[in-house]
């Protein structure tokens, strides 16, 4: 028994440098990253990310050689139209990724969400895969930024955010703000709660308040139903349509609207409600992302 | 005796419904609130919100179960359901359809899509079915409602395959639910429904004669063709009103008729009154059990099968084990 554990032990101190010096790029660590270490090539050339939001968003904006991604069904017509002019190759859909479409972009790196780690044995055998486990928008960014030698360059990125997240705290209201997503088929609320969406833990980071029905420990979506929509009593009501569903077209905002119990809402009744890019808040994509939150806050909550 | 029974059951199961939803709504208070709505905001609930899905659901009950029992009796065949009709599939078809091209978003706008596309459907089964030298008979029918209903059941799910965002949009509606329903939607189908109603009470003799064959249906004097039609429309029209509200629901059409005759002993038309009134009081509850007990809304298809299966399982065996 002894001898077998003494076998097992040389065994693994062999190949524990082994796989290091096999690695002739970097060898990345965990936190963060799924079936770490994982050794990725010391300056990518190109790159297939595996969503149109966070990791295509971020990877342009620290200026990576993307050369793939999934567009299709993509609302967000700036950063795909960013995106094609980088030269950006559509793999399809983000649910569906098609691996032919991977293989022929010819990746030297693949960068994703651990969403995908059902795919990773695949992807892995195409190219290095940094699947990232992170689910804080920020820490997602800055694994990303670590996954790719881009460091630097995202504190650079990050700087003037923080200052004016830090030079608009003090100015946002004590009024509760409510906000919600009209999907063709029911609402939604993306509640004020720890580890909430992105576009909504910057909320929380300025200390915008939600109402009661919207704050909760649990960062789950809500579901109310019409009967539920009274949870909505900010002072202010904030509202997504559209984007990647088709609630922007065929008469579902006036279905709402006309809803009596809409109506009775207090933001309604005070002329209140305004509607927000479902681009930036659905489909949250890094620092410029932020920065439009940002100027929705200053345009619709700052007095 | 035992049908004013059940409509007193009936109506307690209404007014105890009609409590259950996040706005506190004591019992007490709702036989008031409802002939008497003030201003508040529990009236404005109990009106434009519960009272349309309490409504919505018994009128899907009240047609299902006999549109049911009415095919199983005519076609004899045992497993016959209001579906083979091919009326649930056209329904389906053409709310899809209209998601796909972004023609419609909300949930009010699929009441009239849905009786469009059931009627559609019933017109088509009844052109196949009644082609040809030996016009419409029960096979020929059910041929052409299983092929009718298989090809549209298949460009549905072909539109659903290329088209994720109407998938999203479809998804509750397919598998029946009453969520997010409009008070004027309702109200524009009940008339139609009760229609429906009495018709089939009225056109019970013509069913039973049918149901003897149609060599003894003529030589009773009656136009097997016609009395067909009459069939076809009746039941297509029931199920095309329960369509246009929840979407398809499986189950009800197929399980009260047999639950009842387990119940009661007997078997066929006679069953008619108490097959709708069953279906109402079956689809309302599986509709407001799962809020009552876990504060979820599930769609009252999924409620209905998942609840549903085991009670048929259990009368099932109760009844050979009486038989025997």
């Amino acid at each position: 028994m002894r001898l077998l554990c003494g076998l097992i032990l040389a065994l693994l101190l062999l190949a524990g440098p082994d796989l290091a010096r096999a690695c002739d790029g970097r060898l990345l660590e965990g936190p963060g990253i799924f079936a770490a270490p994982v050794c990725v090539p010391a300056v990518p050339q190109r790159i297939a990310v595996s969503d149109p939001t966070f990791t295509l968003g971020m990877a342009l904006e620290l200026g990576l050689p993307v050369v793939a991604a999934p567009l299709t069904g993509m609302s967000d017509a700036a950063l795909r139209a960013r995106a094609e002019a980088a030269g950006v190759v559509d793999i399809g859909s983000v649910l569906q990724p098609s691996i032919e479409a991977v293989v022929a972009a010819q990746p030297d790196l693949i960068l994703g969400s651990a969403m995908l780690e059902s795919l990773h044995p695949m992807l892995s055998q195409l190219a290095p895969t940094v699947l990232i486990t992170d689910s804080d928008w920020r820490d997602y960014y800055h694994t990303l930024a670590r996954a790719t030698g881009q460091e630097a360059t995202l504190a650079g990125l990050f700087a003037p955010l923080e200052a004016r997240i830090a030079a608009l705290r003090p100015r946002v209201p004590p009024t509760p703000v409510s906000i919600v997503r009209i999907t063709p088929w029911d609402f939604q609320v993306y509640p004020d709660a720890p580890g909430t969406w992105a576009p909504f833990a910057l909320l929380r980071e300025l200390g915008v308040r939600r109402p009661p029905g919207e704050t909760a420990e649990d960062p789950a979506i809500l579901r109310p139903d019409r009967e539920d929509l009274a949870i909505l009593s900010g002072e202010r009501l904030l509202y997504i349509i559209g984007g990647m569903n088709a609630s922007a077209s065929g008469g579902r905002l006036e279905e709402v609207t006309s809803d009596p119990l809409w109506q009775r809402l207090p933001a309604v009744q005070a002329g209140r409600v305004h509607p927000l890019d479902p681009a930036t808040w659905m489909e949250f994509s890094g620092i410029g992302a932020a920065h439009r939150v940002l100027d929705d806050v200053e345009r619709l909550i700052l007095p | 005796m035992r049908l004013l029974l059940a409509l007193i059951a009936l109506l307690v199961l209404v007014v105890w419904a009609l409590s259950i939803g996040r706005e506190p709504l004591p019992i007490g208070q709702i036989p008031a609130l409802l002939w008497t709505p003030d201003d508040s905001r529990a009236a404005l609930v109990l009106h434009d919100v519960r009272l349309p899905r309490v409504l919505a659901a018994l009128a899907v009950g009240a047609v299902l179960a006999p549109a049911g029992l009415i095919l199983q009796v005519v076609t004899r065949n045992p497993l016959a359901d209001p579906g083979i009709l091919g009326v649930n599939a056209g329904a389906a078809f053409a709310v899809v359809l209209a998601l796909s091209c972004g023609l419609v978003a909300g949930r009010g706008a699929y009441v009239a899509l849905a009786a469009g596309g059931a009627v559609l459907a019933a017109g088509l089964v009844w052109l196949l079915g009644a082609t040809g030298r030996q016009g419409p008979t029960p096979l020929r029918l059910t041929m052409a409602g299983v092929v009718t209903g298989g090809f549209l059941a298949a460009a549905t799910a072909g539109l659903l395959v290329f088209d994720a965002r109407t998938l999203d949009a479809a998804r509750l509606w397919t598998l029946g639910a009453l969520s997010g329903l409009r008070r004027a939607d309702v109200l524009a189908v009940l008339p139609w429904t009760g229609f429906g109603l009495l018709v089939a009470l009225a056109s019970r003799r013509q069913i039973a004669v049918l149901a003897m064959g149609g060599a003894v249906a003529g030589a009773l004097g009656q136009t097997p063709a016609l009395s067909w039609a009459l069939v076809v429309a009746l039941v297509a029209g029931l199920t095309g009103t329960a369509v246009a509200l929840a979407g398809p629901v499986g189950f009800v059409g197929l399980v009260v008729p047999h639950a009842l005759r387990l119940l009661l002993g007997f078997g066929g038309l006679p069953l008619l009154p108490a097959s709708i009134l069953t279906g109402a009081g079956l689809v309302l509850l599986a509709d407001t059990l799962p809020r009552a007990l876990f504060a979820r809304d599930v769609p009252v298809g999924v409620a209905l099968a998942l609840a549903g299966a085991p009670v048929f399982i259990w009368l099932a065996v109760r009844g050979r084990g009486l038989a025997s």
